[in-house]
């Protein structure tokens, strides 16, 4: 994921786990937030649950990574304020492409 | 004295110098497994970047052929990459790896001497998804061992090909048989594909293999082979089979398979586990047509069969929870106990934290 996306001109910041992620988001205020539903610490459902609580972060596009067996949790990601999801693996072409969608989306809400 | 003093020395000295040499060599051997761990990383960091390219799409060039270990740094993370992408990417890594001849030298291992050889060749292909390698990999199914039979059955789940279905099945059971669940997973992996050839076995398969076929038509939502369902339900001589049946059935979930179901749960002549199978298949499809037979049950008082029957109640709906109220109200009623149990669970299920009513 970094890799595509560094490659194609985004500045990515990686987190190893769930409570990184919630905390660079926070400092960094992307433009966007990527994360796998498994991740140590909180899952990447939680996350998402945690940024739409966040005044700051309430806006921020939000995709999910999620394996097919976790095709279930595909629903509470998007109760909890997801705005698109990926399963694994996907093509990177894919990722791209949904990145920039969802991107154009939360502009044009904004 | 002396003598024995003087041998004890020499035992303990000999003893420690034993013991300073086994450290020195666990020592040796972990430095060593260190040192090849950090050549071997060094390796795949050297190729990763041109995988990544390829893997990523920016490029369709295939990176110049690394020598020596290089070359197995590459096949290592291309495989390690393959099973992250697909698409594209996944094009370019195969490209790759048939282009360094890995896929013919994988197939061609399947032919030599060495198990671990065979199973490892086995496991690439199934990785690579090469369809073309299918049927070494169905010759595979009868290797004299085990872990190979193994490997070449997740393999062939893995490419997905609908055709290796009969040759999978073939080897559920017998004296050179593959793990059942193996063969099931490889099945499933498949997917709908491989339901006309599951129908198409039944007739001539084992008893085994039969109730491999419903466990994979009913996981697969097989609505096609319904009354194969229905029928093994009623008349297969195996009490596998037919509980298996009964199970497909409820996960297929329609209630085309109620009267059937309905008849297997009253066939008090019948084995209980095909009972307690029909009742929970009738308490997962839920339809209102099935609960006075499930009513039935519970007032048998029949341990596993009223146990799961009272569940199926009380997921019914109305209609359902009636009936628990009512078997609930005769106490003397051997399905009293199960109606009370049904009952509080589901109450408790809805309103976690009320009081149960357990002495209604």
């Amino acid at each position: 994921v970094r890799f595509k996306l560094e490659r194609t001109g985004f500045t990515v910041v990686a987190t190893a786990d769930g409570r990184a992620a919630l905390a660079a988001a926070k400092e960094h205020a992307p433009d966007l937030v990527v994360l796998d539903v498994m991740m140590p610490g909180l899952t990447g459902i939680e996350v998402c649950r945690e940024l739409r609580l966040d005044e700051a972060t309430r806006a921020t596009p939000v995709i999910l990574l999620t394996a097919r067996a976790q095709e279930a949790d595909v629903e509470r990601g998007f109760a909890a304020g997801a705005d698109d999801y990926i399963v694994k693996p996907f093509s990177p072409r894919e990722l791209l492409s949904r990145v920039h969608a969802v991107m154009a989306r939360g502009r044009l809400a904004s | 004295v002396n003598i024995t003093s003087s041998a004890l020395a020499g035992a303990a000295i000999g003893l420690i110098a034993l013991l300073a040499a086994l450290i020195a060599i666990a020592a040796g051997r972990k430095a060593s497994r260190a040192i090849l761990g950090n050549r071997r990383d060094a390796a795949d960091a050297s190729v990763r970047p041109a995988l990544f390219d390829l893997a990523t799409e920016e490029t369709d060039d295939l990176p110049e052929e690394p020598a020596g270990s290089l070359r197995r740094a590459e096949r290592r993370v291309a495989l390690h990459l393959l099973e992250r992408v697909r698409g594209g990417g996944r094009e370019r890594l195969l490209e790759l790896l048939a282009a360094r001849g890995d896929i013919a030298a994988a197939r061609r291992r399947t032919r030599r001497p060495g198990a671990i050889g065979r199973a490892v060749a086995a496991a690439f292909l199934g990785h690579v998804g090469s369809v073309d390698a299918a049927d070494d990999l169905i010759a595979l199914l009868s290797d004299p061992h085990a872990d190979v039979r193994n490997a070449a059955a997740r393999a062939l789940g893995q490419i997905g090909d609908p055709g290796a279905v009969p040759a999978l099945l073939a080897v559920v059971d017998g004296p050179a048989a593959a793990s059942a669940n193996v063969v099931a997973s490889s099945i499933l992996r498949i997917g709908r594909g491989a339901i006309e050839p599951l129908r198409e076995a039944f007739p001539t398969a084992t008893p085994a293999t039969r109730t491999i076929i419903f466990e994979a038509l009913g996981l697969l939502g097989a609505v096609a082979a319904i009354d194969d369902f229905a029928s093994a339900l009623e008349h297969d001589a195996d009490v596998h089979v037919r509980v298996a049946a009964a199970e497909g059935l409820g996960r297929i979930g329609l209630p085309r398979g109620v009267p059937s179901l309905t008849l297997a749960l009253e066939d008090r002549d019948g084995p209980a586990a095909v009972r307690s199978a029909a009742a929970a298949a009738l308490a997962r499809i839920g339809a209102p047509e099935s609960v006075p037979a499930l009513a039935r049950a519970v007032a048998t008082g029949e341990h596993d069969v009223a146990r799961v029957a009272a569940g199926g109640l009380a997921t019914a709906g109305a209609p359902g929870l009636l009936q628990l109220g009512n078997l609930r109200a005769a106490p003397a009623g051997l399905g009293a106990p199960y109606a009370i149990e049904a009952l509080a669970l589901h109450h408790l299920a809805r309103e976690p934290g009320t009081e149960l009513e357990l002495a209604a």
